[in-house]
């Protein structure tokens, strides 16, 4: 049997108010995420001699996510061989 | 009052989920579990989404809907943030890489977990290739609503892996101090501030040797293989990279395909663009200014022009 009453109820209001408010806010932070993700190519270069890496001297890029409007790759800074090992790996899927 | 520490080198830790090996490095060594956990969080609610060998999944229960004529769904917002990223893939790729080809895939026989796959002794292929509506053919609507034609398997096979690892490192780039990798199974996105000289990646062939290290800054990086996922059939090997344009199979001219771009979903694009173009593919990166380093079966290598020499 489940029992019920007015108060009862504006708490279970209250409580589900406050769940889609939570909800709201952490899909929130994830979309505002995803559509951050912006890259501007930055070309500077400067060699670490005792790494044995050439790396780009700034190394800061916007994210933007890529827009559903794009129509070609987004310009992106060139790879930089290294004779130093590897942190990781990608191994092809 | 508590400061981050910088490691000289990145901490890193690993852990399976969707099938595959993910790898977390960070800059900060104290926020390496906190990392992984948000890492984990975020896979699990990946799978649900869009597994296609998960009947609970949206991609399944899309595809059941769709059986019997033209399907609506109504999708979870991350259903529909892949849906975006597969379509920006298809877009930019000019349709070689077609979230559409689900049901040739399955033609293919690739219809279960690869374990699964691959204890086959052999797999017969339908007369006729099993082609896909075309991505073009999916509808996205407002409020998150989906039309796909009667038929219709969405495979978010070629994106999926990637574009998870691009969110996952913004969400840890905007949530913890530092700068991080996040490895999804070969497919590489980078946030925040690396280490010196960059983030170190080993260009791995399929007999386990690193072949090259490269050092990318906030870019993304990937392989795609025709080497990895294959299994047999009556019309000989046959691996996961269909070609949609035929609804078969992609020829094998390359082994192993890496390319790096702004983000791991485009890093991913192209690889898997390339492979479907087989001896076409140098020039197509070069015309896209895709850095990229291409393997033929025999080992011999193909750069394009922004790739560094080894």
């Amino acid at each position: 049997m489940t029992m019920s009453s007015p108060a009862l109820s504006k708490t279970r209001i209250a409580l589900g108010m406050l769940m889609a408010t939570a909800t709201l806010a952490t899909t929130g932070l994830a979309g505002t995420l995803a559509l951050s993700r912006n890259h501007t190519t930055n070309s500077d270069t400067a060699n670490n001699a005792a790494g044995g890496t050439t790396a780009p001297a700034s190394t800061r890029q916007k994210h933007q996510k890529p827009t559903a409007t794009g129509q070609s790759f987004t310009p992106a800074s060139k790879p930089i061989t290294t004779t130093r090992p590897s942190h990781t790996k990608t191994t092809g899927s | 009052m508590m400061t981050a520490q910088h490691a000289t080198e990145p901490l890193t830790a690993s852990f399976t989920a969707i099938g595959t090996t993910n790898r977390i490095l960070v800059t900060v060594g104290s926020i390496l579990p906190a990392a992984v956990e948000i890492a984990k969080g975020h896979l699990a609610e990946l799978d649900k989404a869009v597994s296609r060998f998960r009947d609970d999944s949206e991609v399944s229960q899309l595809a059941r809907m769709a059986e019997t004529g033209e399907a609506w769904y109504f999708g979870s917002r991350l259903f529909n943030d892949h849906l975006d990223a597969a379509r920006h893939a298809a877009r930019i790729s000019g349709g070689l890489v077609d979230f559409t080809v689900g049901s040739a895939v399955i033609a293919s026989g690739y219809d279960a977990d690869l374990d699964v796959v691959r204890a086959r002794s052999s797999y017969s292929l339908p007369a006729h290739p099993v082609k896909g509506p075309g991505w073009e053919r999916v509808v996205r609507g407002g409020a998150g609503r989906i039309s796909t034609p009667r038929g219709t398997v969405l495979d978010f096979g070629a994106t999926a892996k990637a574009h998870a690892a691009d969110t996952i490192a913004d969400l840890l780039s905007a949530a913890l101090p530092g700068g991080f990798l996040v490895n999804l199974g070969g497919d590489i996105a980078t946030a925040g501030p690396a280490p010196d000289g960059g983030w170190r990646v080993g260009i791995e062939a399929a007999d386990g040797a690193i072949r090259q290290v490269v050092a990318i800054i906030e870019q993304g990086i990937a392989t795609s293989s025709t080497q990895l996922r294959r299994w047999q059939t009556d019309a000989g090997t046959a691996h996961h990279i269909v070609d949609p344009r035929t609804g078969r199979t992609a020829s094998s001219v390359w082994a192993h395909v890496t390319c790096v771009a702004s983000s791991a979903l485009e890093a991913n694009t192209a690889s898997t663009a390339s492979i479907v173009l087989g001896e076409e593919a140098p020039a197509w990166l070069n015309r896209n200014g895709v850095a990229a380093r291409l393997e033929r079966p025999d080992g011999s290598v193909v750069f394009t022009s922004d790739w560094p020499l080894p």
